[in-house]
């Protein structure tokens, strides 16, 4: 038995779901397609169990193209249980699954020993068997979801198509469900395709599992070349880390939100600000705008304003919170600008707490150590004082980001400030401080696995400290 | 594996039990009402009279009350009530919904104004009307299930979007049978009240022929067909999971059910609530699935004829439409699953 879909498009209406994807599903194993809501998992399923005409492509049962089976004989070799099937009001345990016999009997419903044999069977295998004259609406959610399973067991088909039959249960009784299913596969060598909406179980259950985003296969393969964090985040849109599970050896996933995100070093990803991102592409984006993006209304039209959390993030000062970002930055890239209208971008790097904060936050001072061109930011900032500076910290995708007027100085005053003095310094008021979270670092990866260099507050510290205090000045 | 098979065979053996049983008293009770229908008037008929004049062996003054005015009433009160009975249990199996009775969602109004155009508008009678109702039953269920499947996709064919739906196009017909009834004449008006409210007082072989025959065709047409019932009620998706035409099946049993409604409805005006307390009350006493079909028609044919009983002797000499009778049972009855549907929190 092998069940295969070619170039296969399935819509509802003029909404095209999958749109011509081509997948196998193994031969005798179990198969978990996986992916986020709305992503035509379900649709995928029930293109292959025949609940959908395919709008173009076709699928194949034993390389027989599924329209030109009769639906009976169809019946008879592909099982398929919907997400929600109904219980008629008052039916009995024992006179549910029966019916999953129907595909093999008469019109006039002629039942033979073959048939209680099946259903005895799967309402064994199930644990059902002592509910058998119960009514189906008394039992609880996972006696129910395991009276379905017997079921589509009792059908007795050689492939079985389950879509989300964990949905609704607790823990305890997902587990037993796909337990279920792992015993038929075995014994009987049923192919199974199962969706799931829980990764984890998927990864632990399944032998192939099929990945998918907006109607297309993303990735294929064993759970372990298919949960990575890379896929992860491609899938389902959120950063998460994928560890060993404890008890399978197979791939776990912890995803990574913008909240409880324990400032732990062995926990190398921060919190991103999903939402602060989505406001704070407009600088990145900016070399990317078609010409014709030449004013600020045509460019709102594309960029969305800032999320109210963004703009409270704005301190007209280094505070306390921020200073403590400063004190671990070990890299300052420095952004000045020129008199022909262009900038010149350089780094500032030493050991950590190298740019000192004084007079409250509102100045910082750095070092001006010899150096290759550094004459050209100096010459900038003696010609003209804004400029700009963006504070790193190895292994932590949020910076911080000071605007400024500068001046070079040599006032021994301020050049004591380092034990070793350097022959010039760079003395900034602030204009404005801003943390970002900065998706450019995390979706460069350039931090991925690294170890963070030192504690630093997060985003979310960061943002309150900034709000707080001007809220303290204004208020 | 054995010990599984007596299980099931056990607990096979106990619903058939019960629905042998309940089937067997209903059974009796229909024929104890039909032969009371027959005998009990103001020419009562002993019982040893009666069972000769029907094989035709009485005395010929009984006989020609037996089979000329009571045989065709007693026959159309029981075809009548079984095919409403069992219209109203497909119609509730096929939709999954215990409102969705062919009464309520407009199918019997479709048939009451095609029928009262028939009487107002072009002055026909007797089995014109008859036609006219059938014809309105097929059209209005038409225009249900149009109306219905332009949802989206073709899900729209159950559940509750099929009862608003039928329930709307109901109220609009049933404006239409009073705005004809307020510009009719007062003979037609009356004569027309009287046939909408269903009465089996001027029923003759005339009627009670066609009707028995297209019983006899439908009925045995709509328990094969119901055999897609068991699967069509786990849900569209479930069923063609099984191997069901789903839309074919479907199709077919409204077909069927909307027919048997139009032939009761054609004889005896739309009687209420037969259809819809029948399906319920068999499911509950013979147990659910389709076993319980049979059941249905006979409680609606027991109904039908015991409100005719009542309706004819409860006021003297006055006899009352059996509609009056159906209507004081069944009100009570559909506030209690509205009620108790509301509780429920499922409709």
């Amino acid at each position: 038995m092998s069940l295969s879909a070619e170039h296969l498009t399935l819509r509802y209406d003029d909404r095209v779901v999958v749109d011509g994807l081509s997948v196998r599903i193994p031969t005798g194993r179990i198969t978990a397609i996986v992916g986020p809501n709305a992503c035509g998992k379900s649709t995928l399923l029930r293109g292959l169990g025949r609940l959908i005409a395919p709008a173009d492509g076709r699928v194949l049962l034993d390389e027989t193209d599924v329209r030109e089976l009769p639906a009976r004989e169809l019946a008879r070799r592909l099982g398929m249980l919907p997400q929600s099937p109904v219980a008629p009001e008052g039916i009995t345990v024992a006179d549910l699954v029966e019916r999953g016999r129907s595909p093999h009997q008469s019109w006039f419903g002629g039942r033979t020993a073959a048939d209680d044999e099946a259903v005895g069977r799967a309402m064994t295998a199930t644990g059902v068997l002592e509910l058998a004259g119960r009514s189906v609406d008394e039992l609880s959610g996972g006696q129910r979801q395991r009276v379905w399973i017997a079921m589509v067991l009792a059908q007795d088909t050689p492939t079985l198509l389950l879509d989300e039959p964990t949905t609704y249960l607790d823990m305890a009784h997902a587990v037993e469900v796909l337990d279920l299913l792992v015993d038929r596969n075995t014994r009987e060598g049923t192919t199974v395709a199962v969706v799931l909406h829980d990764l984890d179980l998927a990864a632990r259950y399944a032998d192939h599992l099929i990945a998918m985003r907006a109607g297309a296969v993303v990735a294929e393969g064993t759970p372990a070349e298919v949960v990575t964090e890379s896929t992860v985040e491609t899938v389902f849109g959120i950063p998460a880390r994928v560890v060993p599970d404890p008890v399978s050896g197979t791939p776990l996933v912890v995803p990574i939100g913008r909240h409880r995100v324990a400032p732990d070093p062995a926990a190398p990803e921060p919190a991103i600000d999903t939402l602060i991102d989505a406001g704070d592409a407009l600088p990145a984006d900016d070399t990317g705008c078609p010409p014709d993006v030449g004013t600020e209304a045509a460019l709102r039209a594309v960029v969305g304003d800032p999320h109210p959390l963004v703009v409270a993030k704005v301190g007209d000062r280094v505070d306390p919170t921020a200073a403590e970002f400063v004190a671990a930055a070990s890299l300052v890239v420095l952004a000045s600008g020129r008199a022909d209208g262009g900038m010149d971008v350089s780094p500032r790097g030493d050991p950590a707490g190298f740019v000192r904060v004084l007079d409250d936050g509102a100045r910082l001072a750095l070092p001006e150590r010899p150096g290759n061109r550094r004459i050209d930011t100096l010459r900038n900032v003696v010609e003209r004082p804004g400029m700009g500076l963006l504070f790193l910290v190895p292994g932590i995708t949020h910076v911080l980001r000071v605007a400024g007027r500068g001046r070079v100085v040599d006032d021994p005053a301020v050049l004591g400030l380092w034990e070793d003095p350097p022959p010039l310094a760079l003395v900034v008021d602030v204009v404005d401080c801003f943390v970002h979270c900065s998706r450019a670092l995390t979706h460069s990866t350039v931090w991925t696995g690294a170890t963070p260099a030192s504690t630093v507050p997060g985003v979310k510290a960061l943002a309150d400290a900034a709000r707080e205090a001007r809220e303290a000045r204004e208020g | 594996m054995t010990a599984a098979v007596a299980v099931l065979q056990e607990a096979r053996a106990r619903s058939r039990r019960r629905v042998v049983l309940v089937g067997s008293v209903l059974a009796v009770a229909t024929l104890l009402a039909f032969l009371a229908t027959v005998s009990l008037g103001e020419y009562p008929i002993p019982p040893g009279d009666l069972l000769s004049s029907l094989v035709g062996a009485g005395p010929a003054r009984v006989e020609f009350v037996v089979t000329r005015l009571r045989l065709p009433r007693a026959l159309a009160g029981l075809a009548v009530g079984a095919s409403l009975g069992l219209a109203g249990a497909l119609f509730q199996r096929l939709l999954r919904n215990p409102l969705a009775s062919p009464d309520i969602i407009g199918v019997g109004a479709g048939a009451s104004a095609a029928a009262v155009v028939a009487l107002t508008m072009l002055g026909l009678s007797g089995l014109a009307v008859s036609g006219a109702a059938v014809l309105g039953a097929a059209a209005t269920a038409t225009l249900i299930v149009v109306l219905a499947r332009r949802g989206r996709g073709s899900t729209g064919l159950h559940g509750v979007r099929f009862v608003l739906i039928g329930v709307g196009v109901g109220s609009a017909l049933l404006a239409i049978v009073s705005w004809l009834m307020t510009t009719a004449s007062l003979t037609t008006a009356q004569q027309t009240l009287l046939w909408l409210t269903g009465s089996l007082n001027n029923v003759s072989w005339a009627s009670t022929t066609p009707l028995l025959v297209s019983v006899a065709v439908l009925v045995p047409l709509a328990l094969v067909a119901a055999g897609a019932l068991p699967r069509l009620e786990l849900g569209d998706e479930a069923a063609a999971a099984l191997g069901l035409a789903v839309e074919r099946s479907r199709l077919l049993l409204l077909a069927v059910a909307v027919l048997l409604v139009a032939a009761a409805v054609a004889v005896a005006g739309p009687v209420s609530f037969v259809a819809l307390v029948s399906g319920p009350v068999a499911a509950r006493l013979a147990g659910p699935g389709r076993a319980s079909l049979p059941h249905a028609a006979l409680i609606g044919a027991l109904l039908v004829l015991l409100a005719d009983l009542v309706a004819r002797h409860l006021l003297g000499d006055v006899p009352l439409p059996v509609g009056v009778v159906t209507g004081v049972i069944g009100a009570p009855y559909l506030l209690l699953l509205l009620a108790r549907s509301r509780a429920g929190g499922t409709a």
